[in-house]
């Protein structure tokens, strides 16, 4: 029984495979050779799913889809109107056309811009003259997003960035390692080659016999000669410069001696000639080669973690031979195709999010969840913060209504909530960390929070704002929060319980104020000296609802 | 080769990781056996030290009080009259016989007999961010690993569970996380002292009806989440709001509203926020909070030392001492440990704008209470202050000797996600001297 049960779910698959593979209207033949990778990913998955009896998720609904893939791509909730809009198209290509569209806007630059800096640099920094750095690196990485730049040109330019942070954003790499050819060994390697070599700093890593202390001070030697130093501007540091020095070597203790180390490439075997030129542009010309498929893969393994909350090699920082991936064959011809495609980041996302894997609901099969490392359940990842702040700004409409009408206020806010955001939200980018536990910090603020509660004032009032000024049923506007928050209709059930909500009386606040024909009204519930009437409160309460649920605070 | 030749003083944990043979992962792989010897290695690792530690009466809670920039040694609990490098502060008498502060210090001269004075802490690390990491967690930071902050550590070890207020508060500063202990250790930050706590309660228009109401909406909507995904985040973020709610409804939170004291207590303490912070840090330790961190930053004096750190202590000096009194009134001293701290001393050297750099070879750290012999001082610099002279040390002394005085056993192990195991303390030797 349990077979034929498991027979009939690979069927369903293989139906929803075809389904997705049927070839759109606009074909190019670089959109059927796409698709024709995610069939065989699919297919993989498909096979080690029925070989251990898992039972995937159901498909992931549209709205489901929508979210998920919006909040992916632009690090953002979609707006209402697109919500509308996109459940109500029938076209079945629209998903495909969604993730292109998104692709294509500034959002995409926009947000992948920051999710690379955390990556590169991490989240805060207390150090003087930094913000301004900061900043410059991801105006610079924005602009490679933008014009979609392949991975390993971006990168190279990176690795040999010189001159002022201000002129060349990619020089805060640097700067946020002062130079420090140690740090620098470190973090390079774990970030563009999913390899730990730091252990091997102070001593031959003993958790991985591969390393020793020779290879991590060979790789540090590329930048023994990166130089930094503060520009200022009458005692204020206005910016950094970098630059690399003709001399300068790296030395490690061993027996208490100091011994030079020559720079070496220690990663692959490479057969290329050795260029006499300088030693970062060197180092980064062979991370960057083709023939140095680690590159490519450890990327590759860093996208599929970001989409899925979980690597193919996990952690992703942990590739050697005794942790392989879980499914070698799609890491492998997903590295593959990025080669051969020029390190096309778009390319891979349109992949990646058009495999059935990224498309199966949130929804667990059975009694039990599927555990992340089957890829066979989209898992609830908790909003990064800077994601939950966007997505707050949005549903509310807090976005809308300030940006416009009153731009200092909306900048000083979101200056002062994007600092609360992250203060109180704050994880850690580093694989090593605890799995995501909320903090009483966290809860409280979305309970209570002054600032977060006047936005929700005015979630509350749009609703009702619009009620008084055209005549649509209260259930619409239920659908419009529910939109707003939740990218979807509410279900029967919900609209009911809802509605019975909206039924009962509430006690006015004191000095109600007729809205009618008040243009600011966002702006006086946002300063908190408008009492709002009984049924605004009632949509209040359903905001503050919405917002404090799991179903907003994770991506899922 | 004995391993411990390779390693260094601070190291990474992969020693352990490859001695112990296996990781986390690998034993939930090998099943049984794996288990039975993960059992026993930390009953062997735990065994003799919890028979130690019964015998005395232990501290119960820490209060942290953080001087972040790194305090001048010099300037406060070491000078150096006699040298070049001493300054313009002059020395005065302690209660303690034959030592002697600035004259910066007058009120905690008056209660030296309290203090354990450590002046020869020695470390490697200069840069303020990774020697903040190093002296708040006892490791320096090493890419991968994000290790829990002391205060974390206190409190998973000797937090109760079904304690209404957070075990680790920190105040004015964002102190350190629990990395890799998870977010329910993280410190709980309070920014604004001088009102009650931020966030606690809805704004007034939410009658508690109302909010009767909204918790009833958010309740149902849970419910249907919970029941479609089945997804443990989901339950951990239950979990928050369980104990948020309960936090909002309890009447312990009261301890965090210090308008409720006398005006001559927070004059003694001082009108400003670290006086705040530690009039707070006593109320909080009398609820039963485990670890609070009272931060007091601008000490990165590396111009006008003198008068800043003059400006300091004059804040410093009343809040320190009066906390210790009342402690002391109010037969909490022996329970709470006091600990003061920057991440790392200044430089004897003073530079041409008047400055002192930073400097780790020799700096100072203050104990009182819990249990610690006051009235001494351990280990000592030379003359000039360039270098220590006798009993130096170093960071995991000082972590394994807080450990002994919480009765925490230093040698325990954690494990990160990841399975590498990594001990509370990285191999520090206790001060005896120091337990009473």
């Amino acid at each position: 029984m349990p077979r034929c049960f498991v027979a009939l779910t690979v069927l369903l698959t293989l139906a929803w495979v075809i389904a997705l593979a049927q070839p759109p209207d606009t074909t190019t033949d670089q959109a059927t050779d796409e698709q024709r990778l995610i069939q065989t990913i699919n297919s993989v998955f498909a096979r080690y799913w029925h070989e251990r009896q898992i039972k995937p998720a159901p498909p992931a609904s549209d709205a489901e889809f929508l979210r998920r893939v919006y909040l992916d791509l632009t690090g953002n909730l979609p707006p209402e109107e697109v919500a509308r809009q996109f459940l109500s198209d029938r076209s079945p290509d629209k998903r495909r056309r969604l993730v292109e569209q998104l692709l294509n806007s500034p959002d995409y630059a926009r947000w992948w811009a920051t999710v690379w800096r955390l990556w590169l640099i991490g989240r805060e920094s207390r150090r003087a003259g930094v913000a301004g750095a900061i900043a410059s690196l991801e105006s610079w990485l924005q602009d490679k997003f933008a014009q979609n730049v392949p991975y390993n040109r971006w990168v190279y330019q990176l690795l040999t960035a010189t001159g002022r942070t201000d002129e060349n954003g990619a020089a805060t790499f640097f700067v946020k390692y002062e130079a420090k050819p140690e740090e620098l060994a470190g973090v390079v390697s774990r970030i563009f080659l999913g390899t730990r070599i730091q252990c091997a700093q102070c001593h031959d890593a003993f958790n991985n016999p591969r390393w020793k202390q020779q290879d991590f001070w060979s790789v540090a030697a590329y930048f023994a000669r990166v130089r930094f130093r503060p520009v200022r501007d009458q005692n204020r540091i206005v910016a950094f410069e970098v630059w690399e020095a003709p001399r300068g070597e790296a030395f490690m203790e061993r027996n208490g001696q100091r011994q030079m180390v020559s720079p070496k490439f220690v990663f692959a075997s490479l057969n290329l000639p050795e260029e006499p030129s300088a030693r970062r542009a060197t180092f980064a010309t062979y991370l960057t080669h083709p023939q140095n498929r680690l590159f490519a893969q450890a990327l590759v393994n860093r996208y599929w973690a970001y989409f899925f909350g979980h690597g193919l090699v996990h952690p992703i920082d942990d590739f050697r031979p005794e942790n392989p991936p879980l499914l070698p064959e799609v890491l492998e011809k997903l590295t593959d195709d990025f080669i051969a495609n020029g390190y096309d980041l778009k390319r891979l996302i349109r992949i990646i999010v058009g495999t059935h894997p990224y498309q199966l609901s949130c929804q667990a099969p059975g009694t039990k969840p599927n555990p992340p490392e089957t890829f066979a359940q989209a898992q609830l990842r908790p909003l990064m913060p800077e994601q939950l702040f966007n997505a707050f700004l949005r549903a509310t409409g807090a976005e809308e209504v300030l940006k416009e009408r009153a731009p200092r206020l909306y900048e000083q806010l979101h200056q002062f909530m994007m600092r609360r955001f992250v203060l109180v939200f704050s994880t850690d980018e580093e694989p090593d960390v605890a799995a995501f536990e909320q903090t009483i910090g966290q809860a409280l603020m979305l309970m209570n929070n002054e600032q977060v509660q006047r936005a929700l004032r005015l979630t509350g009032g749009l609703p009702l704002f619009r009620a008084l000024t055209d005549e649509r049923p209260d259930e619409e506007h239920l659908n419009t929060l529910f939109l707003r928050f939740y990218c979807r209709y509410p279900t029967h059930e919900e609209q009911q319980v809802m509605m019975e909500h909206l039924r009962q009386p509430v006690a006015s606040e004191q000095r109600v104020l007729s809205l009618r024909g008040r243009r600011n009204i966002g702006l006086a519930m946002m300063a908190g000296n408008v009492p709002l009437p009984p049924k605004a409160q009632a949509f209040e309460d359903i905001a503050w609802a919405l917002i404090n649920s799991g179903e907003f605070l994770f991506n899922h | 080769m004995p391993l411990g030749q390779w390693t260094q003083e601070y190291c990474c944990g992969c020693l352990e990781t490859w001695s112990e043979g296996l990781s986390r992962r690998g034993f939930i792989k090998v099943g049984l056996g794996g288990l039975i010897s993960l059992l026993f290695a930390d009953w062997l690792t735990q065994q003799p030290l919890r028979a130690q530690t019964r015998s005395s009466k232990k501290a119960q809670s820490v209060i942290l009080l953080w001087m972040n920039g790194g305090p001048s040694q010099l300037d406060t609990f070491d000078p150096k009259p006699n040298s070049k490098n001493g300054g313009i502060f002059k020395p005065i008498k302690t209660r303690i016989q034959q030592v002697q502060f600035t004259e910066l210090l007058p009120q905690l001269a008056e209660v030296a007999d309290q203090l354990a004075v450590i002046r020869s802490m020695v470390s490697k690390e200069t840069n303020h961010q990774r020697a903040q990491y190093l002296l708040h967690t006892g490791y320096l930071p090493q890419g991968t690993v994000e290790h829990p902050s002391f205060g974390a550590i206190v409190a998973k070890e000797l937090g109760d569970e079904h304690f209404d207020l957070p075990h680790f508060v920190s105040l004015r500063g964002p102190s350190f996380g629990a990395g890799f202990l998870g977010a329910t250790y993280n410190p709980f930050v309070v920014t604004n002292l001088s009102q009650p706590l931020e966030d606690l309660l809805p704004p007034q228009y939410v009658t508690p009806e109302r909010l009767e109401r909204r918790l009833f909406l958010l309740r149902y909507l849970e419910g249907k989440f919970t029941d479609w995904t089945k997804g443990e985040n989901q339950q951990r973020h239950l979990i928050a709001y369980d104990k948020a709610l309960r936090l909002m409804r309890s009447p312990l939170t009261k301890a965090f509203n210090i308008t409720e004291e006398p005006e001559s207590v927070k004059q003694a303490y001082g009108d400003n926020d670290f006086g705040r912070g530690c009039l707070l840090a006593r109320r909080l330790v009398e609820a039963g909070v485990r670890f609070v961190e009272v931060y007091l930053d601008g000490w990165d004096t590396h111009q006008d030392n003198f008068t800043r750190t003059q400006r300091l202590c004059s804040i410093l000096d009343p809040a320190f001492a009066t906390l210790l009194k009342e402690l002391k009134e109010r037969d909490l001293l022996e329970s709470t440990l006091v600990v003061w701290m920057g991440e790392f001393g200044r430089t004897p050297h003073i530079n041409s704008n008047e400055g002192r750099d930073h400097w780790a070879r020799g700096f100072t750290v203050v104990l009182a209470g819990g249990g610690i012999r006051g009235g001494q001082v351990i280990g000592a610099t030379n003359e000039d202050g360039t270098d220590v002279v006798h009993r130096p040390v170093t960071v995991p002394d000082l972590f394994a000797t807080l450990c002994q005085v919480l009765g925490i056993n230093p040698n325990k192990r954690y494990y990160t996600p990841n399975g590498r195991p990594i001990t509370i303390v990285d191999k520090g030797q206790v001060i005896p001297e120091l337990l009473g």
